[in-house]
């Protein structure tokens, strides 16, 4: 593992002690909420790079599969009376299961088609819900308030494992013979398929690891939430959030997408409850500057 | 038995007739010259062989077997290897790494960076192992082309205007380095050039396509022989006095 690896890991594991920590100064509920979500972001936007980092493929709307996830994990819940702990895993397989046939429509289209084709799958998908009985229609899902162990940390540690893994997963991809496989795929799949890759294959994979991994997360802020509905679970504005998060922190490496989340969530966040007015402005200008000034992102070697 | 034999293949783009039936067969450890006026079907031909497009019809056998319903990835396994005429490395990667791929995912030989590195000795490129494919030369990304097939052990190459813009002493080395494949390791070669004089060197056998259309077959000394191909490729200053 490389040293910034090594360096990011150590302060994701003291993010472990960080609750306790703060709960000696203040009520912490805020900041964990806030650090949740940067969790939650941080977990997505590295399951995208598995995508569009190593695979070359920007699944803008992967947002359907955090609905997607949201949804079967809520509804399994309410409907079925399944407990949690198996209807998140059922969520999560449920998106990764979808992400097959999608994959293998979409992923004849490249670069910005098939970007807009997966927002379209997202946006058809909201109104789908929108419509559905067994959905809650446009009204959407209520669920149990968690009263377990830990309360809501729960979530802050639910997420924290999911962007764990995940961090992981794209450490091992980044040197692996299946890596190999998804960057040839990037660079040139004319090229890879001559070079005996089977592409079609592991564009599959590297989708539906993507959706899987998303629609977890989804689950997970279903049950945190404890009330979804089409427009917060298929919302546009975390697609956006995802890609800007990702291009900030730098495309195609493995700490870049963990900085970009971290850096984009807390900045929001500060900008927010000082500048309740501009917020749009400002974060809009922090997008540009760094456009402008680092274009491959904080960390980006490639690309 | 013929390593490779192409029967009656057909292609058109839309309205186009790129070709219009063309058969030929290769013996193994034959080195066989396609030529042709731009436009004349070679490179279709070479995607077609490797699986890159369909056919709309014909045949294409290697060993006997048909392959017509293989996928690329199926056919380099088989041992097709191929370049490409402008150039499609991973650039992004390492030198090693574009031999690494094919090695692991289309090759019989055992996947370690020392055959890698030994690929990449074989063609000239062994110093800049490091460094991303995208920093090379034109010569030099042609050579790392050629290590990137030959990982994959190959029966046959299919070689798509590997001298094109290259200076004399790169197709020298080339030229010898091909004939050494040949020579001592059997590989089949098919190559389309237009870099004649190099190619006379490797081969006794050239192919000529016009319009889609095969119009000779034979050896290279005889082609200024025949009027079609003078007309259609050669010119006026090759016909034999």
């Amino acid at each position: 593992m490389e040293k910034r690896e090594k360096i990011l890991l150590a302060l994701f594991f003291l993010l472990l002690l960080l609750p306790p920590a703060l709960s000696l100064f203040t009520s912490p509920a805020y900041w964990i909420r806030v650090l949740t979500s940067v969790l939650m972001l941080t977990s997505v936007t590295l399951a995208q790079n598995i995508l569009l980092g190593y695979t070359g493929y920007p699944a803008f709307g992967a947002v359907a599969f955090f609905g997607t996830g949201g949804y079967a994990t809520a509804v399994l819940m309410k409907d079925l009376s399944l407990p949690f702990w198996l209807s998140l895993p059922m969520g999560g397989l449920l998106s990764a299961l979808l992400a097959v046939p999608v994959a293998l429509s979409l992923m004849r289209l490249r670069s910005h088609y098939f970007a807009i084709a997966t927002l379209a799958l997202q946006l058809a998908l909201m109104e789908l819900v929108s419509n559905l009985e067994f959905t809650g229609g446009a009204y959407g899902v209520n669920l149990p308030i968690y009263r377990g162990p830990l309360g809501t940390l729960l979530f802050y540690y639910l997420f924290w494992t999911l962007a764990l893994v995940t961090f992981l997963l794209n450490v091992y991809i980044d040197r692996s013979p299946f890596g190999y496989a998804l960057k040839a795929v990037r660079e040139d799949e004319v090229a890879a398929e001559s070079a005996g890759v089977n592409t079609l294959l592991f564009k599959v994979l590297s989708f539906t690891l993507m959706a899987g991994i998303t629609g977890t997360a989804g689950g997970v802020y279903a049950y945190w939430i404890t009330y979804i509905d089409p427009a917060s679970m298929f919302d546009p504005v975390l697609s956006v959030k995802i890609f800007v998060a990702l291009l900030m922190g730098g495309v195609g490496t493995t700490v870049g997408p963990v900085v970009g989340a971290f850096f984009l969530e807390l900045i929001s966040e500060i900008v927010w409850s000082s500048f309740l007015e501009l917020h749009g402005v400002l974060l809009g200008l922090l997008i540009v500057l760094t456009v402008l000034f680092a274009p491959k992102g904080f960390l980006g070697v490639r690309r | 038995m013929k390593l490779l034999e192409v029967i009656g293949i057909e292609k058109s783009f839309g309205g186009n007739r790129v070709l219009k039936g063309v058969s030929f067969s290769m013996e193994e450890g034959e080195v066989l010259g396609v030529v042709g006026p731009n436009g004349s079907g070679k490179t279709t031909l070479i995607n077609i062989i490797g699986g890159i497009l369909p056919q709309d019809r014909g045949k294409i056998l290697l060993e006997g077997r048909s392959i017509d319903s293989l996928p690329a990835h199926r056919r380099a396994r088989m041992g097709l290897g191929r370049t490409f005429q402008i150039t499609r490395l991973f650039s992004n990667l390492t030198v090693l790494e574009n031999v690494l791929i094919p090695l692991r995912y289309g090759s019989p030989l055992p996947f370690r960076p020392q055959v890698a590195e030994e690929i990449l000795e074989l063609v000239g490129l062994g110093e800049l192992r490091d460094r991303p494919a995208g920093s090379l030369s034109l010569a030099q990304r042609k050579r790392l082309e050629l290590a990137r097939a030959l990982a994959l052990k190959p029966r046959v190459l299919l070689l798509d205007e590997i001298f094109a813009g290259l200076n004399p002493v790169s197709i020298r080395e080339i030229v010898s380095l091909l004939r050494d494949l040949n020579r001592n390791r059997g590989i089949t070669m098919l190559l389309v050039e237009h870099v004649l004089k190099a190619l006379f060197q490797l081969t006794r056998r050239v192919i000529v396509l016009s319009e889609g259309r095969l119009i000779f077959d034979g050896r290279p000394e005889e082609m200024a022989n025949s009027e079609e191909v003078v007309k259609a490729y050669l010119g006026e200053r090759y016909r034999r006095k």
